[in-house]
């Protein structure tokens, strides 16, 4: 019978949001939330189901996870705020969810664009960084020492080259 | 066959069970209930383990191991290893897989077969005392405990021919102990000061829910460290007497050690005490030196405070990592045997501002937890009921249906809706998409394992592990539920609505499973837990009954020859409802029957029955416990430049899980190895190396081009799995997370087959 059930919990589960999931409304306060999860918990955790078949409780344990995931994000002001608008924007809560799941960190701070975000190759990326530490405390000859490593992996990247001109500009006015 | 909760501790080991719905610590031959984790290899050829092993120790150091706790899980190279090895003083060397060896008359031993030998021996204790095999258990770790800890524990449970049910965190448990069946909504705070680690974890407890809201742990503080600065002391004593070091000999050393830890044990009840070591040198002409060394209490303070300073830190680290202040918890939970010196008491009190619990005694709590863990675990009629999926995809404000409010209506649903679409094709649909294509035992959920006569299921019943797929608004069953709140199972509001669901009416037959024996049973209601004995499992009934009163087991009860009189607060019954001022409202019948002479056991009553009851008392209403527990340390993979990427953040809720998306870093690539490390270091190499993935196959195209998918999943032991999947071919990794260091399966066998032929395990 609650087969049946759970095989409907898991075709909504990626179009749930966490609210819906959690069974708490938007406003939800800190507190609304602890006592949903709870009740969530003493459902879907996969210990109150160990007299089921492994696929079932599988798919619970699916169910659960997404939960604690849920609970994580609602929880933090700053994930929920992020997640809120992922929603707002129209954006289906498999997606908003996967939005949310960022490190808090690189949520927060969006930051200007960094020469290291241009690049594709992961090689490249701590020589870019290095360099444009380098640059900012002037020291432009070490920079572009380190520039031209990260040009080595990505020689047709154009914001490197555009970098590249920068500092040697930069280099000719010291002297 | 019965299961037991085993705390598996840095000095100590203890057993419980669940018995006609009390859990019972039990005791050895003799009524012994600490069991010493000490494993010691005897010429003759016999293993002793315990007692007779912790004696040992002061006549061959070289072939008597302690602690062994301290380096499961630990590699070769590692700091904790190298410490041990210029602390202990018997022989290690590495072996294969930069596991370490342990060397004993000429034999070499991995870590978990040491660790085995205690769990054998403390499975042997319950096997006498319970009369029957016991072949499952719960064992405990530390919380701090990290993936390869956890597992080489596991390792040990198996080689010691145990199904380990659950590895559970060592305050969790206590806590466990300490709430189940209270019913109430409180915040506790679990100081667990053992004798080789410090745990501190904070809970919010709710009814039968308990969620760890934070933990953290140091695994190098316990009461071994003030033996040893005891010890250092009356090595320097003797040093100015004698001129002789005793620090220079492993063996002298252990013996100092040993007095240490009993002038420690001393002074937590007597202001003041001595102690004689006769023969620790020899001096001119062979003239043997005793020592004679004294310590107060006032000094015994003075040396035990930066420990406990260090302690406060720990426990700041989990109040910062919860958000929340000391004062905001409504009862500390005082763990381990270090936290019975007084001075450490004292400052708990200080620190929290309130008085701690202390009417669970401090060695057994943990066990105890384990135990009630490990009758929920094996109850194999466990099984909630489920409300069906909200209909809308989000609430309205202030209106939202309760899982406690669905489930009535649940139950009565015709569901002919949903199966309408659920036809075969799309199952089949469904399950192709989210079967791994890697044949790893526990990728397809639902086709060939079937537990037991469930095996029968047929393959069209699987359900899906992941559906990504839009289908159509399930039934509107929940249109009829009332708007109101979520409401929490309380005693006085009993959880609504668990049981007893009248059969639906059959699924569409494409969808039909074959009901299991188990799940026909469970249907009317899941079997009472607790009750393992008791014949009539009656319906299970929401709400938590109260333990108070409860009545005392139904054979006489016999007082435990090996009872402690020191701490006679400890020898109360476990009463939750009681504050620690209060006397037990039991108490005096009670406290009379404890205190009647010991009386012969009858030959055929099995032992635990000597027992008085320990903790909570299970009633056939009461819910199960719902443990939701939190990964101590952050899980992260490596990226370019030796950097790492945090994919499940320390302090997560667990079971849970997250996935990352990685970018190939090459030109054609074809294959993509993730390494796993555990620990919050920018660094890839500041933190313990776990294992790797390797995802093969993948279509070479510039590099950039392809990504891989890297899923991380939590179980509820805290042990991890990975996937790791390409999203554009959907193909996924072939491989399991290997953990270095830890046994291949295998190996396990072997082991454990050389277990069985090893000499006799002597306890006593």
């Amino acid at each position: 019978m609650d087969r049946a059930v759970i095989l409907a919990w898991l075709k909504v589960l990626d179009d749930l949001t966490y609210y819906a999931l959690l069974s708490v409304p938007d406003d939800a306060s800190h507190d609304d939330l602890k006592r949903a999860f709870h009740v969530f918990a003493d459902t879907f955790h996969p210990d109150a189901h160990s007299g089921r078949p492994d696929d079932e409780r599988e798919a619970i344990g699916r169910i659960f996870r997404r939960g604690t995931e849920g609970y994580r994000v609602l929880e933090d002001p700053a994930l929920r705020t992020g997640y809120d608008a992922s929603l707002a924007q129209g954006e289906p809560p498999s997606v908003a969810s996967r939005r949310s799941s960022l490190p808090p960190a690189r949520e927060r701070v969006p930051g200007p664009k960094r020469l290291e975000d241009t690049l594709k190759s992961p090689m490249a990326r701590p020589f870019a960084r290095r360099a444009e530490e380098l640059a900012k405390k002037g020291d432009w000859k070490q920079a572009k020492l380190q520039l031209s490593l990260a040009k080595n992996y990505e020689p047709d990247n154009e914001a490197l080259a555009l970098f590249l001109k920068d500092l040697d500009v930069k280099i000719r006015g010291a002297k | 066959m019965s299961v037991v909760g085993i705390d598996l501790g840095t000095t100590n080991t203890v057993v419980a069970c669940v018995r006609n719905g009390r859990v019972h610590v039990l005791g050895d031959e003799q009524g012994r209930r600490l069991l010493p984790s000490v494993v010691s290899f005897h010429p003759n050829g016999d293993i002793l383990v315990g007692h007779g092993a912790k004696a040992r120790r002061a006549v061959d150091a070289k072939n008597t191991i302690a602690s062994v706790k301290r380096l499961l899980g630990r590699t070769w190279n590692s700091p904790e290893l190298e410490k041990a090895r210029a602390r202990f003083a018997f022989e290690m060397k590495e072996g294969p897989g930069q596991g370490p060896l342990i060397v004993a008359r000429g034999k070499e031993y991995t870590l978990p077969e040491i660790g085995a030998f205690v769990l054998k021996r403390a499975r042997e204790i319950a096997e006498t005392a319970l009369g029957e095999r016991v072949e499952r258990a719960v064992i405990t770790v530390p919380a701090h405990f990290n993936e390869l800890q956890r597992a080489a524990t596991k390792v040990a449970g198996r080689v010691a021919g145990l199904e380990v049910l659950r590895i559970l965190n060592e305050p969790t448990a206590a806590a466990l102990a300490y709430g189940l069946g209270k019913g109430s909504k409180e915040r506790i705070a679990i100081y667990d000061f053992g004798g080789g680690t410090f745990d501190a974890t904070l809970l919010d407890l709710n009814g039968n829910v308990f969620e760890v809201l934070a933990t953290a742990g140091d695994p190098f503080l316990g009461g071994d460290d003030i033996d040893d600065a005891i010890a250092d002391r009356m090595a320097d004593a003797f040093l100015v007497q004698h001129r002789f070091d005793p620090r220079s000999d492993g063996q002298t050393l252990e013996r100092l050690r040993q007095a240490a830890e009993q002038v420690k044990m001393a002074l937590s009840t007597q202001e003041q005490t001595q102690v004689h070591l006769r023969e620790i040198a020899f001096g001119v002409g062979g003239a043997h030196l005793d020592l004679i060394f004294g310590l107060s209490r006032a000094e015994l303070d003075k040396m035990t405070e930066p420990f406990v300073e260090r302690s406060f830190k720990v426990t700041q680290d989990a109040l910062a990592l919860a958000r929340l202040a000391p004062s905001e918890f409504d009862r500390t939970i005082l763990v381990g045997g270090t936290s019975r010196i007084p001075l450490v008491r004292r400052r708990v009190e200080a620190f929290f501002g309130a008085p701690p619990m202390d009417r669970m005694n401090p060695d057994e709590v943990v066990a105890i937890g384990a135990a009630i863990q490990a009758a929920a675990l094996s109850d194999a009629s466990r099984r909630r009921s489920i409300p069906p999926p909200p209909t809308g995809f989000s609430v309205p404000r202030k209106s939202a249906p309760s899982f406690s409010d669905a489930a009535p209506q649940s139950s009565r649903a015709p569901s002919s809706q949903e199966l309408s679409v659920d036809d075969d094709q799309e199952t089949q649909a469904m399950r192709r998409d989210s079967v791994p294509a890697s044949g790893r035992e526990s990728a397809p959920p639902a086709t060939s394992r079937g537990t037991g006569p469930g095996s029968a299921t047929a393959p069209q019943s699987a359900l899906p592990t992941s559906t990504a797929r839009m289908t159509p608004p399930p039934p509107p069953t929940m249109r009829t539920a009332q708007p109101s709140s979520p409401v929490l199972p309380r005693s006085t509001a009993p959880m609504p609505a668990r049981p007893s669901a009248p059969a639906l009416p059959p699924l569409a037959p494409s969808a039909l499973v074959p009901m299991t024996p188990a799940s026909a049973k469970g249907a009317p209601g899941s079997r009472p837990f607790g009750t393992i004995d008791e014949p009539s499992p009656g319906s299970f009934v929401g709400g938590i009954s109260s333990v108070q009163g409860a009545p005392l087991p139904q054979a006489a009860p016999v007082a435990p020859a090996a009872r402690q009189p020191s701490a006679p607060s400890f020898n109360a019954p476990f009463n939750p409802d009681s504050l620690p001022q209060q006397s037990p409202p039991t108490g005096n019948a009670l406290q009379q029957f404890m205190n009647a002479p010991a009386q012969p056991l009858p030959e055929q009553r099995p032992q635990y029955m000597s027992q008085p009851p320990r903790a909570p008392v299970f009633t056939k209403s009461m819910p199960p416990p719902v443990l939701i527990d939190v990964t101590p340390r952050a899980l992260v993979v490596e990226t370019a430049g030796g950097y790492c990427d945090t994919v499940i953040p320390r302090n997560a809720k667990i079971p849970c899980e997250r996935t990352r998306i990685f970018a190939t870093a090459q030109d054609g690539q074809q294959i993509v190895r993730v390494r796993v490390a555990q620990g919050e270091d920018g660094a890839f190499r500041g933190n313990t190396y776990l294992g790797e993935v390797e995802l093969s196959g993948i279509p070479a195209a510039p590099r950039g081009d392809v990504s891989v998918q890297v899923t991380f999943e939590l179980d509820a032991d805290g042990t991890l799995r990975v996937r790791a999947a390409d999203p554009t071919t959907g193909r996924q990794a072939t491989a399991m997370l290997r953990l270095t260091g830890i046994a291949a399966e295998s190996e396990i066998a072997s082991m454990r087959a050389r277990m069985e032929q090893s000499g006799a395990i002597v306890g006593g």
